[in-house]
């Protein structure tokens, strides 16, 4: 099926438009020419390649964003697990931490810690978190660069087009044809910024990242605490119960993204960047019929009743997709409602796309490989 | 106005892969804003002393203050060791005397409560 309002319906003009991103993700997926070693990474490198192209293509051809956004984003995300997990039995021996890794300071930085070490890094001047700042994978400065200068771009695009744990819900809301509970009301989206609020302020009256410590639910499918005592237990508990509850369970009834929408502390944190970037999606009133399928579709709760896209809306595009009149597009702040919607599409995809193929699929070609060489 | 934003827009790409292309240039600068640095209640701040034998090696850390606004009537002074060491340490001008073997952590003859294993020996947190 297409979406007639946006769909080229033309192939070549399609791969055209597709050609600037084979390009770029060729690039950034070579990594300067390193996953070009043998004959299987080139392979390995050209099928990676080839993936996230043919759904950039689809995304243009059939004029559905969205659907094509989340095979891929939903993929990344598994892959990005395999490889992150292989990479720390590669280098610890163990997807645990102990004592012994905290102490050393060998911890991944993780983009939701952001949200806990802000107050301290502003009062004290120091980041609160057991990592590196230069060096190893995940190095805090590093992943700071990334995450503010991809916010600045693209806001809260980065849950829909970056976050490597975002998948893991978008996937299990899309299961369920029908949602067993039909509504769910959008106010539990401030949840998620007293989340924000509770994490930062209780993170800095301990000096400990909190939200890591307790209830980050995805520690279960990266990295989590090893169970050495009754705490740890507890932490390992806590975290199953989390990850099935709120990206497994609550999803797959509700089909929306109930740990992005209503839980995770950096899915408010990214909220406040959609204040700064200029992409947005809007609702051309004029065009508007009132039919509420894009507030139907939204799985951030990021649609109001006055059917106006929120300041927590991830950029996905399903409501767009969904909208039968075109009404809910995509805008670049300072230009005219309603016109040039597809080049305002264009010109969001491609950014947007870049730090979906960049950030995640160094992790996908690494995936690849490592599930190549089991057989 | 609008073609402002259509040319923004447009270089929003190029700055996307700027980001990861020059991403060591951009860390080391971030690595350089004052706030860059481990909280030393992590990583037991900077060592000041060390005392090491065939046997054993002592790193003892600056005192630090825990607490966000650093509460200077408590301080916490971390020990790490390697090998096994029976002797007297002086920290912050107050004498300790460790009994430190691998399954033994004790200061002035209590058992020490925050001690923990590293991959090369133990570390000590005394208060
Ligand atoms: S809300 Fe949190 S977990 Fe979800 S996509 Fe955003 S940063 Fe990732
Ligand atoms: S408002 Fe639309 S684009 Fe934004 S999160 Fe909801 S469905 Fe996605
Ligand atoms: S789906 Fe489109 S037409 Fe229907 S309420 Fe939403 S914006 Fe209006």
């Amino acid at each position: 099926m297409k979406n007639k309002l946006y769909s080229t319906g033309n192939v070549l003009r399609s791969i055209l438009l597709t050609l600037p991103m084979t390009l770029i993700s060729m690039m950034m997926l070579s990594q300067g020419g390193q996953a070009l070693g043998t004959l299987e990474d080139t392979c390995v490198y050209l099928a990676a390649c080839a993936i996230y192209n043919i759904a950039f293509f689809l995304m243009l051809y059939k004029g559905e964003i969205d659907k094509w956004r989340a095979v891929v984003f939903a993929t990344s995300a598994v892959l990005f697990s395999v490889s992150f997990m292989n990479n720390l039995i590669e280098l610890r021996g163990s997807v645990t931490y102990s004592d012994a890794d905290v102490l050393s300071c060998e911890i991944p930085f993780c983009h939701i810690v952001t949200t806990m070490v802000v107050i301290p890094a502003a009062i004290k001047q120091t980041i609160i978190f057991p990592g590196s700042i230069m060096t190893g994978f995940a190095s805090i400065s590093a992943m700071f660069v990334i995450i503010f200068g991809s916010s600045i771009i693209l806001g809260r695009g980065f849950c829909s087009w970056g976050c490597f744990y975002g998948g893991w819900d978008d996937a299990f809301s899309r299961v369920a044809k029908n949602p067993i509970i039909k509504k769910v009301n959008v106010a539990y989206r401030w949840f998620s910024f007293a989340m924000l609020i509770i994490m930062a302020l209780w993170s800095a009256a301990t000096l400990a990242p909190e939200y890591c410590s307790w209830l980050c639910p995805f520690k279960l499918v990266t990295e989590r605490d090893a169970i050495v005592d009754t705490e740890t237990l507890l932490k390992n508990v806590v975290m199953v119960i989390l990850f099935l509850g709120l990206v497994v369970v609550l999803p797959l009834i509700t089909k929306k993204r109930i740990q992005c929408a209503t839980f995770c502390p950096m899915g408010a944190f990214e909220s406040l960047f959609n204040k700064i970037s200029i992409f947005h999606v809007k609702n051309n009133e004029s065009k508007c019929i009132k039919c509420g399928k894009c507030q139907r579709s939204c799985p951030l709760l990021a649609i109001d009743s006055k059917l106006k896209p929120l300041i927590n809306c991830s950029k996905c595009g399903k409501c767009v997709d969904a909208c039968p009149t075109g009404a809910m597009q995509f805008h670049i702040k300072g230009t005219p409602v309603g016109t040039k919607i597809t080049t305002a599409r264009l010109l969001f995809l491609y950014p947007a796309y870049t730090l979906m193929v960049t950030l995640i699929g160094g992790s996908v070609v690494n995936a690849i490989k490592i599930i190549i060489n089991l057989f | 106005m609008k073609y402002i934003s259509y040319s923004i827009a447009a270089t929003m790409t190029i700055m996307m892969m700027l980001i990861f292309i020059n991403l060591d240039g951009w860390m080391q600068m971030a690595a350089q804003l004052p706030f860059m640095k481990i909280d030393p209640t992590i990583t037991g701040g900077e060592v000041v002393d060390s005392i090491v034998s065939d046997n054993y090696k002592l790193w003892i850390h600056e005192g630090v203050h825990p607490g966000l606004f650093e509460d200077k009537s408590r301080t916490i002074t971390q020990i790490d060791i390697e090998g096994d060491y029976y002797g007297k340490v002086t920290v912050n001008g107050k004498q300790y005397e460790l009994n430190a073997t691998s399954h033994d952590v004790k200061v002035n003859g209590e058992e020490y409560a925050a001690s923990f294993k590293r991959k090369n020996g133990w570390t000590l947190r005394i208060e």
